[in-house]
């Protein structure tokens, strides 16, 4: 007899490619990087890979709303500090690489218990009380100053732990192939968890929860555990951001903080398991190296994200899948043109919006910065009209491009199809 | 009151169910036999579904009492009655729609093969699992269809997976709600002969509108009017009573 599971040679390791490449990469990051993207940067995009992947437990996987999330990475990393304060004071022998387990360890029992409240309901409900539970925590970070250290935080040193095969994690680069590790790690058994009958069962939940109980299971219960397991990723998240910051302030368990995961996880696209890594990097990427070059950063991160939830509710990851799907058709040649004109479109489309942008962005504030535009190498007052007209220009031509370009690509396809049948 | 029949599939006294002062349910009582195929039919309003979600758990009865195989389940949550060897199916289509037919019909496996709310195992490594679905997947004609999303499918087939999710968890007593609503006749000749066939050693309670399906699957009839059951008996009697004829029957012309 044969079955899909079982089924031995090339196929069974097939799946394997993506992990491998994910490894790689992250093995190969701060090799290829040089000076161009510094090494804190990619440790910041590995914890915010572990921060987004365990955000889809609940969002994407169980189809939960959660605007608390960064609440137990918040709490995971506190508790993370703690751990190192007290490896500090009491010498205790315990090596780095095991620490942000803390993290993990803490962000569970959160979750346990804020989950037995909040995972009661779905839906809206949900998403209110974790709204609140997300206050109620900010707020206490200014009474339990014990742990919280009010608002300058709490802050850690990471060498005290043991080092490790003389190895004491204090250069940047060491610190990152720690974080690293723990990101393979994280993302591997967060996908595992997918794999699980709870993980099965959390995907029925997102698709139909009046459905559930009909199928035996509690809904509730299935919400809790996994709001649990997200909860101790995130706790893990934290774990890594505190031994890479070595300080942890009220900030990072904040609506804005949270407000942010749900971002990583709208642009890279919820309904995939790949989707909220590639949203973590990109967003990664748009808070260093954009908000660097221009002081509207948000204002981009606020048209993308609505241009996303607009125009792409799949997010980066329905780019990928297009292609994927057009290749396992064979239709990827045939349909490359129109693709490629498709992308100049956005390229048009992006350089229209940032001119739009950098323009008004300025002329909101010409006396303090004058009116001159230095933009795609060329300098222009921001008053006159060349600027607004080659705005539009560009808008306008990669409007009609991608309009035309996808109305030709289906032309070629019905084309294509009509060829098939009149062979067959 | 008379008490509830132990020795029956499903045994409902006095049931009584009301919206604020809107009564829909005015005392049903009810046995089904274990092993028989037992169909409700009425008119429209009449409270079909109402009992049916009564019975299944969606909704908590006013008062009376519902009884499966013996045990008092009245004020059970719809998973406790599940659990109980009770499965139901939906009159609107009501599976998962992004997830595939065979992990459709692997959900409503999954806890009656003891995964329960498993975190620590991987249900594709299960066999067991895989076959009992297969096996499922063949008994409502699917197998074809096992990677398709099940929103993606015809309606009749969704119908059939409907009933394919609500017979995977291996209830003894099955309900189907109007499982043949919006059917052809010729889909809704495939669904019988997939209803007596997925009924086999099970006791069925079914609300169905369409009556040459009613009588060549219901070993009984019961008829609901206005929230009572008026009559109970073999396709014959019910046929051959007149308070059925006048209330249901004769007038809408079946």
């Amino acid at each position: 007899m044969s079955s899909p599971s079982t089924s031995s040679g090339a196929s069974a390791y097939a799946g394997l490619w993506p992990w491998l490449l994910f490894a790689i990469t992250l093995i190969a990051a701060p090799l290829l990087s040089g000076t161009s993207i510094p090494v804190s940067a990619l440790s910041q995009a590995a914890i915010a890979i572990v921060f987004a992947a365990s955000y889809n437990l609940l969002y994407g996987q169980s189809g939960l709303l959660s605007f608390g999330h960064a609440v137990f990475m918040g709490l995971g990393g506190y508790a993370t500090v703690h751990a190192l304060q007290a490896i500090a004071t009491a010498q205790l022998p315990v090596p780095l690489p095991l620490v942000p387990l803390a993290g993990a360890a803490f962000g569970g029992i959160a979750g346990l218990a804020f989950g037995w409240l909040s995972s009661r309901r779905g839906g809206t409900v949900f998403a209110m009380i974790t709204m609140g539970f997300s206050e109620l925590v900010v707020a206490l970070t200014s009474v339990l100053l014990g742990f919280f250290g009010g608002d300058r935080g709490r802050s850690g040193d990471r060498t005290s732990a043991l080092p490790v095969f003389g190895i004491d994690f204090a250069g940047e680069q060491q610190v990152y192939y720690l974080i690293a590790a723990w990101t393979l790690v994280a993302v591997v058994l967060m996908y595992l968890l997918t794999r699980t009958p709870l993980g099965r069962i959390a995907r029925a939940l997102r698709d139909n929860p009046e459905r559930l109980p009909f199928v035996g299971y509690d809904a509730s219960q299935v919400r809790w555990r996994m709001f649990t397991a997200s909860s101790i990723f995130a706790g893990l998240a934290g774990g890594l951001y505190a031994i890479n910051y070595e300080i942890l302030t009220p900030q990072a368990l904040g609506i804005e903080t949270s407000a942010s995961v749900l971002i990583m996880v709208v642009l890279g696209g919820a309904s995939t398991f790949a989707g909220p890594i590639l949203g973590a990097v990109f967003f990664t990427w748009l808070r260093l190296d954009v908000a660097h070059r221009t002081e509207a950063w948000q204002l981009y991160l606020g048209i993308l994200f609505v241009g996303t939830v607009l125009f792409a509710p799949q997010g980066l990851s329905s780019v990928v899948q297009h292609f994927r799907s057009l290749a396992q058709q064979g239709r990827l040649a045939l349909r490359l043109p129109f693709e490629f004109a498709r992308g100049i479109a956005l390229a048009l489309l992006v350089a229209g919006t940032v001119l739009a942008v950098e323009a008004g962005w300025l002329l909101s504030q010409v006396k303090e910065k004058g009116a001159v535009l230095t933009l795609f190498g060329t300098s222009t007052d921001v008053r006159t009209a060349p600027v607004w007209l080659a705005t539009a220009l560009l808008l306008a031509a990669g409007a009609v491009l991608w309009h035309v370009a996808s109305r030709k690509a289906l032309d070629s396809d019905a084309a294509a199809s009509g060829a098939v049948k009149a062979k067959s | 009151m008379m008490d509830i029949d132990r020795n029956a599939a499903l045994s409902l006294r006095d049931l009584r169910k009301s919206f604020g002062p809107v009564d829909i349910i005015r005392g049903v009582n009810l046995d089904v036999i274990p092993g028989e195929r037992h169909a409700i039919i009425g008119p429209n309003g009449a409270g079909k579904s109402t009992l049916f979600h009564l019975v299944s758990g969606q909704l908590q009865a006013s008062s009376g009492k519902i009884a499966l195989e013996g045990q008092d389940v009245t004020y059970m949550s719809p998973e406790q009655i599940y659990r109980r060897g009770l499965s139901r199916s939906f009159q609107i289509t009501n599976v998962f729609p992004t997830l595939s037919v065979f992990e459709n019909v692997r959900c409503a496996v999954q806890w009656s093969r003891g995964l329960r709310y498993a975190w620590w195992s991987l249900v594709d490594r299960r066999a067991d699992i895989t076959q009992a679905v297969e096996e499922v997947l063949h008994q409502v004609g699917l197998e074809d269809r096992r990677d398709v999303l099940a929103g993606l499918m015809t309606y009749a087939e969704q119908r059939a997976l409907e009933i394919g999710v609500a017979i995977a968890g291996g209830g003894r007593v099955l309900l189907l709600d109007e499982p043949m609503a919006g059917m052809s006749r010729a889909e809704s000749e495939h669904a019988t002969e997939l209803i007596r066939r997925v009924s086999c050693n099970r006791t069925l309670l079914m609300v169905e509108h369409d009556m040459s399906v009613v009588f060549s699957l219901a070993d009984r009839i019961s008829v609901l009017v206005y929230g009572e059951v008026i009559a109970t008996g073999t396709p014959e009697a019910v046929r051959a009573d007149v308070r059925v004829q006048e209330a249901y029957l004769g007038k809408d012309g079946h």
